[in-house]
């Protein structure tokens, strides 16, 4: 009897030990991390431009995230009320379009990775080069995309130019000839006048974002995640398969694809949630402020354009509840399909 | 038990220590203590540490703390009711806080000073620091846009004109639009003969801080003087935006909003300048940072060239303000004095902070030949001509940065002008028309 409330009270000590062990994280978050999450929400209720007192407004800011034109415009479907909106796309198109970059990046992070996975010389090296943008800070990174992005100066437009030049060459060629037969074909548009100026042009500022973000996530966390679940799959599985006469893409897609599954959901989940809240740096360094003509704001910049720059705080933490609304409805949806596509064990 | 005890004598110390912190310098006969909130840049840093040293020491009941960064700091610091005392603003922000009575009028402070008096300042900045027929800051510096000009290529040009054709003259006061126009044209080159452009004869802004200046100089305006209205889609706008559009699309004299000029270490106007690939830059005396003693041609600079009604330019620029907040409202009206007197405004100017409000000092500048610019005193007689803008608010929030946009698609060739000035006005007036139903006005 004594030896039991003996192990009891051991049991609440060191229960209480375990405690004031996470007492310090617990607080932190509680203080500088719910308390502001709970006042956002109160705050989307209100009107609020820092300077005079909250004035409650109820539902008014997302009655007004409901018909804000350009929050909504899209080239998929029409939005009866939206009728007044010289943007091309509105800020939730340019989120979801470079969302794009996840499903590539993931694909092609565990390509690299399967890569990086060989027994060879110098593997560690190779895996550090493409850790590298990891851990070069964003600032720099995204200056010198700017350069590689130059129009007339970028290496991608050089590389892009000099394929075209061979393309007008041969087209030249064929023009020749057909001259000779009394035909006549339209001269070749010349490079400089087709060139795309990937900041500067709406329809190219998206993909020129979105390639710089196929750069950055596929040899970065990612790639070290699936290296890390690559090396957890049994070999036996792979001697076995061989054994079976599996080839290497059937071993791949029967073994690998499955087994690395949980890792590929965490990634997915983790980029979307990333996805939606991202394009701020991007926004504010590489394109003046989500332009050109807004092509490149973002949900997320938005918020930070009514909250600092417009100083509508209640606008602005009302979007801010409706993207999480949008991320937490998306993130319970995967979970939920995540149990026919994600294998445990 | 006892731990409470001790909590609770803690706390009641705790107390006793803070209450004496806030007590009044003033009241307990100690050093009031005044924060003084500015941009952080070292240049100014070390400016206001010049400056600060001597305050003090002119007012030895008086020590000053800089605080330094940008307005989202300052903003939390006003909500957070620790508001710096004095504070360095660009004067369009002015409005905005002097609605919300964030900032404290000065007429009081100015009529009751008899040493003080507004003459010091010029008066086309005074517009700037007004707000509902009341001052709310002083101001310090700013620049109107001026027009750069390299002598070397306008020498270029006469010597190895065609023979008939008159020889350029450098640019001056008097030049027309249709001068300008014509000087663009004939200063822009393709050197090498490969087909694109090597010199530009111009460049032709349509940033906010730009194109308004043309507007005025054809009779237009932006708003209408009660700020009710857009008048974008006037006749004198339009033909103003037309005017910079056909330098720009049909001359070919201006770089365009896509153009990446041929051989410029970087894409701005600037570089273009001081590498040369630039015959007439329109900018502010900012743009010294970039090109004083640091270009190996001959430059000078010159006011715009004249409208067919007005004589305008843009001023851009900052002034001091005193916070509602501040305990000690009669010390920051010593210190904002201060900071706008001659003495910190030569401190300024020598920090690069473009041109000073105070008109003694401007006045002041001498023309130093031989080195470009020569006739650097043509500032002072600029700012006569100088507007502060009227119809950048706040509270217009993106209706503002849109209608922009829609200026900067004449720059990429993607609207005619008059659609552009057409949609500007639709979303501008859109915006106006908001700020009145839900603020009451800018």
């Amino acid at each position: 009897m004594k030896k039991t409330k003996l192990a009891t009270t051991w049991r609440r000590r060191a229960a209480l030990a375990g405690y004031l062990f996470i007492l310090p994280n617990v607080l932190g978050f509680l203080i500088f991390t719910s308390l502001p999450v709970l006042a956002s929400l109160v705050l989307s209720f209100h009107k609020w431009d820092l300077l005079t007192p909250y004035r409650w407004v109820g539902l008014e800011n997302f009655r007004n995230l409901l018909v804000d034109a350009d929050f909504w415009k899209n080239p998929f479907f029409s939005i009866p009320w939206i009728t007044d909106c010289p943007l091309e796309h509105g800020y939730l198109f340019n989120t979801l379009a470079l969302m794009l970059a996840i499903p590539i990046g993931i694909l092609l992070s565990l390509f690299l990775a399967v890569m990086l996975n060989q027994k060879l010389r110098g593997m560690v090296l190779y895996r550090t080069f493409f850790f590298l943008p990891s851990i070069t800070a964003g600032i720099g990174t995204m200056l010198l995309w700017m350069w590689l992005l130059n129009s007339d100066y970028g290496i991608i437009n050089m590389v892009l130019g000099n394929a075209y030049d061979c393309l007008s060459w041969m087209y030249d060629g064929v023009r020749n000839v057909t001259g000779w037969f009394g035909g006549e074909l339209s001269a070749w548009p010349k490079w400089y006048d087709v060139r795309p100026a990937w900041l500067q042009e709406e329809a190219w500022a998206k993909p020129a974002l979105i390639m710089m973000g196929l750069w950055g996530s596929m040899g970065g966390m990612n790639m070290i995640l699936y290296l890390a679940a690559l090396q957890s799959v049994p070999p036996a599985l792979y001697e076995a398969a061989k054994i079976d006469g599996a080839g290497a893409w059937q071993r791949f897609w029967k073994i690998t694809w499955p087994m690395v599954s949980p890792t590929t959901f965490f990634i997915f989940i983790m980029s979307i949630i990333g996805g939606f809240q991202g394009g701020f740096q991007q926004a504010h360094i590489m394109t003046d402020g989500g332009g050109p003509a807004g092509s490149t704001t973002t949900i997320g910049f938005y918020i930070y354009q009514n909250a600092y720059m417009w100083f509508k705080m209640g606008y602005a933490a009302s979007i801010a509840w409706f993207l999480f609304l949008i991320v937490f409805a998306l993130t319970m949806f995967n979970w939920r399909a995540s149990k026919r596509f994600v294998h445990y064990g | 038990m006892k731990v409470v005890v001790w909590l609770l004598i803690a706390l009641v110390l705790v107390g006793i220590a803070y209450s004496f912190s806030t007590c009044r310098a003033e009241q307990s006969g100690r050093k009031v203590e005044l924060a003084l909130f500015d941009w952080s840049w070292p240049a100014y840093n070390k400016m206001n540490r010049q400056r600060i040293a001597v305050f003090e020491k002119e007012n030895p009941d008086v020590k000053v703390r800089l605080v330094t960064g940008g307005p989202d700091k300052y903003l939390t610091m006003v909500t957070g009711n620790v508001a710096p005392d004095v504070t360095y603003t660009a004067y369009q922000d002015i409005p905005y806080y002097a609605k919300r009575k964030a900032i404290l009028s000065l007429d009081k402070f100015i009529a009751e000073d008899e040493k003080f008096s507004l003459d010091r300042f010029f008066p086309s900045v005074i517009d700037s620091v007004r707000y509902q027929g009341k001052i709310y800051a002083l101001p310090d510096t700013g620049s109107p846009v001026a027009l750069y000009y390299n002598k070397d290529l306008f020498d270029e040009y006469n010597k190895n004109r065609k023979p008939g054709e008159p020889p350029l003259e450098y640019p001056s006061g008097e030049w027309t639009w249709a001068y300008f126009r014509h000087a663009a044209k004939a200063l822009t080159q393709d050197r090498d003969g490969d087909g694109r452009t090597d010199v530009y004869g111009a460049t032709i802004g349509f940033s906010m801080n730009r194109f308004p200046s043309y507007i005025w100089q054809n009779g237009g305006e932006i708003i209408s003087k009660d700020q009710k209205r857009c008048l974008m889609d006037s006749p004198e706008a339009i033909e103003a935006i037309r005017w910079m559009y056909d330098i720009m699309w049909v001359d070919k004299s201006a770089p365009t909003g896509y153009t990446q000029v041929e051989g410029a270490s970087q894409q701005t106007t600037d570089i273009f300048f001081k590498e040369q690939h630039l015959a007439m830059l329109l900018t502010t005396r900012w743009a010294y940072g970039d090109l004083f003693g640091k270009t190996d041609f001959v430059w000078d600079v010159a006011p715009l060239p004249r409208g067919p009604v007005n004589r305008a330019t843009v001023f851009i620029g900052g002034s001091w303000m005193i916070s509602s907040q501040t305990h000690y409202p009669e010390k920051a009206w010593k210190l904002v004095k201060f900071l706008t007197d001659e003495y910190s405004s030569e401190l300024s100017m020598e920090a690069g902070r473009a041109l000073v409000s105070n008109r003694a000092v401007a006045e002041r500048m001498v023309n130093h030949p031989g080195i470009p610019p020569e006739n650097d005193r043509i500032w002072a007689e600029i700012m006569a001509d100088a507007r502060p803008k009227d119809f950048q608010f706040r509270g217009m929030g993106k209706y503002l940065r849109k209608a922009l946009d829609e200026l900067n698609f004449v720059s990429q060739g993607r609207r005619t002008p008059e659609e552009a000035c057409r949609n500007f006005t639709r979303i501008y007036q859109k915006g106006l028309d908001r700020l009145w139903k839900e603020e009451g006005g800018p």
